[in-house]
C-alpha cells in the first residue's frame, strides 16, 4: 500500500486532499508546515509528497529544497499545491524538480490526474482503453428529420468526419462501429428517445452528448444535463451555433494531446501556439495544457516561441489575459516571444502594458527572424 | 494559503480572479448564469425610463411569467374588486418594481432547482431572507423598502455557486464550521481565495445588481465594514438572523456573525415582525411553488 504525505498548513486543503486520495486506498500521513513535512518525510519515507508552496514556518520552497538535499528523501516524487495567485512562483519551483502541480481550488478530476501520475490510477477507475477511445474528429448526428440532418451535416462537415442516423436504434449501430468524438441528439424522436440513446451511448464509449431540443421548453433542459448532456441547442439553429457546441464538446472529450494537435505546431524548426479563435471556453481549456507544454519545451533546451493570433476575429479581455500569461510563463522560463499578428491586432495589443513591448510580425517568417 | 490573506487584492484583480476561479471548476467553464428574462428585468429596475408596456414586453418572453404576475395581481393581498385579465393591468396593480422583484425571483429560482437539495434548501433560505429584508426596511425605515428584496434574494447566491461547482467542497467545508475548525467564511477563504460574499457580490454585479446593492451583499456577514452600503448591510445581516429564527436557515445553526441585535427592536416588535415575515414568505412560496 502506497504511503502520501500531505504538507499544508490549511486544514479544509488537508482534507479535500484526504477525500481525493480515497479511491487509491493509501495511507496518509498530514504535516502543517514545511519543516514538519521534512521531518515527517524522512521518518515515513512516502511514495508521494503534496507540497503547499505558502506555509508558516518553512515555505514549500525551502521544505522542497530541503527533500532534495537529503539522500533519504531526494528521490521522492513531490507535487505542489498552489493557490490561483501563486502559479509564477511554481514555474519557479519547478525548476528544483517536481513532478507536477496542482492550483487549489481543485476538483477530483484534476486531482486524480496529477496523482495517479505518480500513484497510477485508482483502483476500479480504469476502463480498458479500446473501450472508450473515441474519435475527437468525427461527429454523429441523430434525428427523425432529414431536414435537421442535412442542415446539420452542412454546418459541421467543413470542419469534422459526419455521421448520421436517424433513430435512436441506428445511432446505437453507428456509434459502436465509428465511435465518434461528439454525438448531437434529437430529444424527442419515436420509439426510442434521446434520454434512451444517451444512456445506451454512454454504456458504450465516453463521448461528449450535445441535445437538440425545441426552443423554449425549459424543463427539458434540466432533464437534458442530468442525463448527461453537454450542452443544448435549440431547433431553429444557426450553423455556427452549432458548429461551436459541437468544437466545445469536443475538445472537452478529447485528451490533452490531441486538443493541442490544432493549436501546437511548428514553423521551420521553432514551436508555434496558436490562440483559438473561439469562445473564452476552449481558451480557458487551453492555457493551462499550454502552460505544460511550455515547460516540456524549456526543458529540451527551447527557448523561442512564436505566438500566432493571426486567426482572431477580434480581441477580447480573454485573448488579452491569456496571452499575457503565456508571455508572462515565457519570459519565466527563459523562452523568447514573437507574436505573429496582423496590424489591426498590434495596434490594439501594443496600448496594453504587458504586450506593448513585444516583438511583433506580420508572418510567421517574420516572427521567426525577429526571434534570431 | 496565506497569500490570499496577507496581500489584500485590489477589486479588479480579486474580481477577476473570483469569474475565473468559478468558471475553471464549472463542469461548462462557464459562471451561473440568470436566465435572460432576469437580466432583463434588473436592468428595467434600474430604469429611469421603464414603463409598463416595456415590462410587459419582457415578460411575454418568458413562459410561464405572465401568469405568475397575474396571480400575484389577483391575489387576495392586493384586493383588487375585478380580476386583473390583461398583464398591462396586472403590472399597474402590482406595481412596477415590485413585478421585477417577482420576475427577478421567479426566474432566479431555476438556478437553485434540481441541482442538489443544499441547493434547493438555500433556495428557501434565499427567498426567506428576500422577504424578512423588505418587511425590515419597512419596519426600520433605514433603507428604502424597494431597494432591499433583491439584494436579500442573492445575499447568499456565492454559496449556490460554490455548490454548483464542487459539492464535496461545500460539504467538508460546512463539515470543518460545524466541527469548530474555523468561521464558514475564513474557511472558504483557505479553500477559494474569498468567501461566498465576496463571490455573491460580484456574481450579482455581473448579472447587473446596483453597485451599492452589490456590496450589502458583500459585507452582509460584516456590515460595519460597508461604507456607503452598511444600512442595507446591517438589515441583510439581521434578515439572515430572522430567517434562522423561522426555521429557513441556511445551515442547522445560524452563524456567530448575524443577528437582529444592531436594529434594537423590542421583544413585542421583534414578535410581531416574525409573524408578519412568517406570512409574507409562506405567501411567496405558494406564490413561486
Amino acid at each position: 500500500m502506497s504511503t502520501v504525505l500531505t504538507v499544508d498548513d490549511s486544514k479544509v486543503v488537508r482534507t479535500m486532499v484526504t477525500r481525493h486520495l480515497q479511491p487509491y486506498g493509501c495511507t496518509i500521513v498530514e504535516a502543517t508546515n514545511g519543516q514538519e513535512g521534512v521531518d515527517m518525510a524522512r521518518t515515513h519515507k512516502p511514495d508521494l509528497v503534496l507540497l503547499d508552496v505558502t506555509m508558516p514556518v518553512m515555505d514549500g520552497r525551502q521544505a522542497l529544497g530541503e527533500l532534495r538535499k537529503d539522500d533519504a528523501t531526494k528521490g521522492i516524487p513531490v507535487i505542489m499545491l498552489t493557490a490561483e495567485s501563486g502559479r509564477d512562483l511554481v514555474v519557479e519551483i519547478a525548476k528544483l524538480g517536481v513532478h507536477g502541480y496542482i492550483v487549489k481550488p481543485f476538483q477530483q478530476e484534476t486531482f486524480e490526474k496529477e496523482v495517479s501520475k505518480v500513484l497510477g490510477a485508482p483502483a476500479g477507475a480504469a476502463a480498458p482503453a479500446g473501450a472508450t477511445a473515441v474519435d475527437p474528429k468525427a461527429v454523429l448526428i441523430v434525428d427523425d428529420s432529414e431536414k435537421v440532418l442535412a442542415m446539420a451535416k452542412a454546418a459541421l462537415e467543413q470542419t469534422m468526419t459526419v455521421l448520421t442516423a436517424t433513430s435512436g436504434k441506428d445511432a446505437i449501430a453507428q456509434y459502436a462501429k465509428a465511435k465518434p468524438g461528439v454525438v448531437v441528439i434529437d430529444l424527442v424522436m419515436p420509439d426510442m428517445d434521446g434520454f434512451a440513446t444517451i444512456a445506451e451511448i454512454q454504456k458504450l464509449g465516453k463521448s461528449s452528448c450535445v441535445a437538440l431540443t425545441v426552443r423554449g421548453d425549459a424543463s427539458l433542459h434540466e432533464k437534458a444535463k442530468k442525463a448527461g448532456y453537454a450542452a443544448i441547442v435549440e431547433k431553429p439553429f444557426q450553423a455556427g451555433e452549432l458548429l461551436e457546441h459541437v468544437t466545445q464538446a469536443a475538445s472537452a472529450g478529447a485528451s490533452p494531446d490531441d486538443v493541442l494537435k490544432d493549436f501546437v505546431s511548428e514553423d521551420g524548426g521553432c514551436p508555434v501556439f496558436s490562440l483559438p479563435n473561439q469562445s473564452s471556453k476552449l481558451l480557458i481549456k487551453l492555457l493551462p495544457i499550454f502552460g505544460k507544454k511550455l515547460r516540456s519545451l524549456a526543458e529540451d533546451g527551447n527557448d523561442k516561441l512564436i505566438v500566432d493570433v493571426a486567426q482572431l476575429n477580434e480581441l477580447t479581455s480573454e485573448h488579452v489575459a491569456g496571452l499575457v500569461r503565456l508571455l508572462t510563463e515565457a519570459g519565466t522560463l527563459g523562452i523568447k516571444t514573437a507574436i505573429c499578428a496582423p496590424d489591426a491586432l498590434v495596434t490594439k495589443l501594443r496600448q496594453i502594458a504587458e504586450t506593448k513591448d513585444a516583438p511583433y510580425a506580420s508572418t510567421r517568417d517574420g516572427a521567426r527572424q525577429s526571434l534570431q | 494559503m496565506q497569500e490570499a490573506l496577507a496581500t489584500p487584492l485590489r477589486h479588479d484583480d480579486l474580481q477577476a480572479r473570483v469569474r475565473s476561479t468559478l468558471a475553471r471548476l464549472s463542469q461548462t467553464g462557464a459562471l451561473p448564469s440568470l436566465p435572460a428574462a432576469a437580466s432583463a428585468a434588473l436592468a428595467l429596475a434600474r430604469d429611469p425610463e421603464a414603463d409598463v408596456d416595456k415590462l410587459c414586453r419582457v415578460i411575454q418572453t418568458d413562459v410561464g411569467l405572465s401568469a405568475r404576475v397575474l396571480r400575484v395581481a389577483n391575489s387576495a393581498a392586493l384586493g383588487r374588486r375585478n380580476p386583473a385579465r390583461k398583464l398591462q393591468e396586472a403590472v399597474i396593480t402590482v406595481g412596477l418594481r415590485k413585478t421585477c422583484d417577482i420576475m427577478v425571483a421567479a426566474c432566479a429560482k431555476r438556478l437553485y432547482e434540481g441541482a442538489t437539495a443544499r441547493a434547493e434548501e438555500l433556495w428557501n433560505h434565499s427567498l426567506a431572507v428576500a422577504v424578512a429584508a423588505e418587511e425590515l426596511a419597512r419596519t426600520t425605515r433605514r433603507v428604502e423598502v424597494g431597494s432591499a428584496f433583491l439584494p436579500g434574494l442573492f445575499h447568499d447566491v456565492g454559496r449556490v455557486a460554490f455548490l454548483l461547482a464542487d459539492e464535496t467542497a461545500a460539504e467538508v467545508i460546512e463539515g470543518l464550521a460545524a466541527d469548530g475548525d474555523g468561521a464558514k467564511s475564513f474557511l472558504e477563504r483557505e479553500w477559494y481565495g474569498f468567501d461566498h460574499a465576496e463571490a455573491g457580490a460580484i456574481l450579482a454585479e455581473d448579472w447587473g445588481l446596483a453597485l451599492e446593492l452589490c456590496d450589502a451583499i458583500r459585507w452582509h456577514h460584516e456590515p460595519s465594514e460597508a461604507g456607503a452600503a452598511r444600512e442595507l448591510a446591517t438589515i441583510l445581516n439581521a434578515a439572515d438572523a430572522v430567517a434562522y429564527k423561522l426555521g429557513a436557515g441556511a445551515t442547522l445553526e445560524p452563524p456567530a456573525s448575524v443577528t437582529t441585535a444592531h436594529l434594537e427592536l423590542s421583544p413585542e416588535d421583534e414578535a410581531s415582525l416574525l409573524e408578519r415575515v412568517q406570512a409574507a414568505w409562506d405567501a411567496q412560496r405558494d406564490l413561486l411553488g
